[in-house]
């Protein structure tokens, strides 16, 4: 049985070209190092790079002669590389959330941000600071925050379900109200607490920043990034099949209810975890997959670990300007994400609806 | 593989459940469910792909009940062509066709050279040869069901599922994709509105009206005009074609006599 169709069309427009997919990944997960040792030598202080990166080899590896002055030494090593480290693992963290949301929720739109994860961790996370909760330094937060974003994904989702269905739209309509309400949770708790920093806090939670990293803050958002990110793509078939349909992903062999439950603890220890120290950041988880998948294809075994690399590496160059565009002042890094992917939600808002109206 | 389903009861709701259905399908046989809409063949086609547990009877697998089964094992018996709503998101038909390879294959496990012998076995034998490359998303109708049908290939089933599969096909891929799954030799299971092609590709029919059976055995014993005005609540009168074989065709009770509207 052969379509002459088939043969008679060409495929050049509506076939898809890709680079090889080792080359992309390998290419920037370079540039994820390149990038911070880059990121390392910008800053306000006045440092220069080649000391900056000695300084960075004289830590790492006990080579060369300290030529700098101690002030250096920790603005460089104590600072400025924690920080750029932060940035990829939080990047990362956060794309891979979005990838696999999307996914789960069949909705290209879906992010940590916008179903409600990120505001309900900054809940969990203020509620520890609050009360005042200081066990093992970052670890009561995190878990904090990786149970406040399970509530808010939870709130959510609870809230678009009738009928045992999800509706995209309706998804995306209750995460919004999800993320203003348990915002507001998150200010009130914090005005009420008296805090004299109080707007610098409400900021943070809001817009998100890297200032906190500090070497014995990177273990929690490195273990779980390794360990979720591997179990996601461990996953990435299932996650597919999903994509399908759920009649679809049952088929194969994947109950997509069980599926979704696993994958949402999983997307919620990451974002919590992220939102624990590096605050709101958002856009990160919504804009990235799109950019992976415009480079390999809708296939989450290749998207998952480039949203990784892409999301590091967007986060960090976000940093640099987050920290230099107003220097010696810092702008919230929530605000330079934001401008970046707000234009591109429009853009995908706008092509999701023209595909609606034209299929 | 044969299929026995044992008095499946499921109670979704009152109006759509399956209530004590009962049919058998021999290996290689194919099996048409037909019925009004609401009747409960999705349902019951869910309750056999493990989607929908019976409140009450079996599904067995070669004599094995399906919900004993890992999921992942029944994936590599049976397999499902449905179209479901789609995501806005671009697999290309080797993605597609490369997701029946799932349910054999570990979490880490990389796709062989294999599996790309699987798959471009199963695009060939639904004539998709040359799309490989194409998304999803720009394939016609029929071209979609095809390659659902090439995915359900390479998952190596030896029993198909189909709710519909002539939907929304011109007449011309309607024919093309029954004798498809005809000439694949697997036992299959297919919900078809079309009386008269259930008819002619089907081995046996269950016809079904509210949630259970009203007739089951070979076409020409189950699918009568009595019985076909009985379940739908229309007029049935027959003709024979030139090659002796007899089809069926619908008028509303009581349109009798009366001209066909026109539609302007």
């Amino acid at each position: 049985m052969t379509d002459p169709t088939v043969e008679a069309k060409t495929w050049s427009a509506d076939e898809r070209r890709r680079l090889p997919f080792g080359f992309v990944l390998a290419g920037l997960g370079f540039g994820v190092v390149l990038s911070v040792v880059v990121a390392v030598a910008i800053g306000t202080a006045d440092i220069a790079p080649s000391d900056a990166w000695r300084i960075a080899l004289n830590q790492l590896f006990g080579v060369g002669d300290p030529s700098w002055s101690g002030a250096q030494e920790r603005i460089v090593w104590d600072i400025r590389l924690p920080r750029a480290l932060l940035a990829v693992l939080v990047g990362s963290s956060l794309a891979v959330s979005g990838t696999a949301l999307q996914a789960m929720v069949r909705n290209p739109m879906a992010d940590p941000t916008i179903l409600g994860g990120t505001s309900g961790a900054g809940v969990g996370a203020v509620l520890v600071l609050v009360l005042g909760i200081r066990i093992g330094g970052q670890s009561a937060l995190s878990l904090a925050a990786f149970a406040g974003c399970l509530f808010g994904f939870g709130l959510s989702f609870l809230l678009a379900r009738s009928n045992r269905r999800l509706s995209p739209l309706r998804l995306v309509l209750a995460g919004i109200a999800v993320s203003y309400l348990l915002s507001a949770v998150t200010n009130m708790v914090i005005f009420m607490s008296g805090n004299d920093n109080a707007l610098n806090s409400v900021l943070f939670w809001m817009l998100g920043g890297l200032g906190r990293a500090r070497w014995d803050n990177l273990l929690i958002p490195t273990v779980v990034l390794v360990v979720a990110g591997a179990t996601l793509i461990g996953m990435a078939r299932p996650i597919n099949a999903l994509l399908f349909g759920d009649e679809t992903a049952a088929s194969l062999g994947m109950p997509p209810d069980a599926l979704r439950r696993r994958l949402l603890v999983i997307v919620a220890a990451l974002t919590g975890v992220s939102v624990a120290i590096a605050g709101g950041v958002g856009f990160v988880g919504l804009v990235v997959p799109h950019a992976a998948r415009i480079l390999t294809g809708a296939d989450n075994r290749r998207v998952l670990p480039l949203a990784a690399v892409i999301g590091a590496l967007f986060l960090l160059w976000a940093d640099v300007l987050a920290r230099t565009l107003i220097a010696p002042g810092e702008l919230p890094i929530g605000v330079i994400t934001a401008l970046v992917g707000a234009p591109v939600f429009a853009f995908l808002l706008r092509s999701s609806l023209q595909r609606k109206e034209a299929g | 593989m044969r299929l026995d389903v044992q008095g499946v009861t499921i109670p979704v709701s009152a109006v759509f459940a399956c209530r004590d259905i009962t049919f058998e399908v021999p290996a290689g046989g194919v099996l048409g469910i037909v019925g009004p809409n609401g009747s409960g063949k999705s349902t019951l086609l869910r309750s056999i792909y493990r989607v929908l547990a019976p409140s009450d009877g079996t599904v067995a697998s070669d004599g094995r009940d399906i919900w004993d089964m890992d999921p992942r094992e029944l994936a590599r018996e049976l397999a499902v062509v449905v179209q479901e709503p789609e995501a806005e998101f671009d697999f290309t038909v080797t993605e597609v066709v490369m997701m029946g390879r799932a349910p054999h294959k570990s979490a880490f496990g990389r796709n062989t050279a294999e599996d790309a012998v699987y798959i471009r076995d199963a695009l060939d034998r639904v004539g998709m040869t040359g799309a490989e490359r194409r998304t999803f998303a720009t394939l016609s109708g029929g071209e979609k069901q095809r390659v659902l049908i090439a995915r359900s290939l390479a998952q190596q089933a030896r029993a198909l599922v189909l709710d519909e599969p002539t939907n929304h096909l011109d007449l011309r891929y309607q024919l093309e994709i029954l004798d498809l799954i005809r000439s694949l030799g697997v036992t299959a299971i297919m919900a078809v509105h079309d009386i008269n092609l259930a008819a002619r590709y089907c081995d046996a029919i269950l016809l079904m009206a509210d949630g259970e059976v009203c007739g089951v055995g070979p076409p020409e014993e189950v699918l009568t005009a009595s019985l076909v005005a009985d379940v739908f609540e229309v007029t049935v009168k027959t003709a024979q074609l030139p090659d002796g074989r007899v089809v069926l065709y619908f008028e509303r009770p009581n349109s009798q006599g009366q001209a066909p509207r026109t539609i302007a």
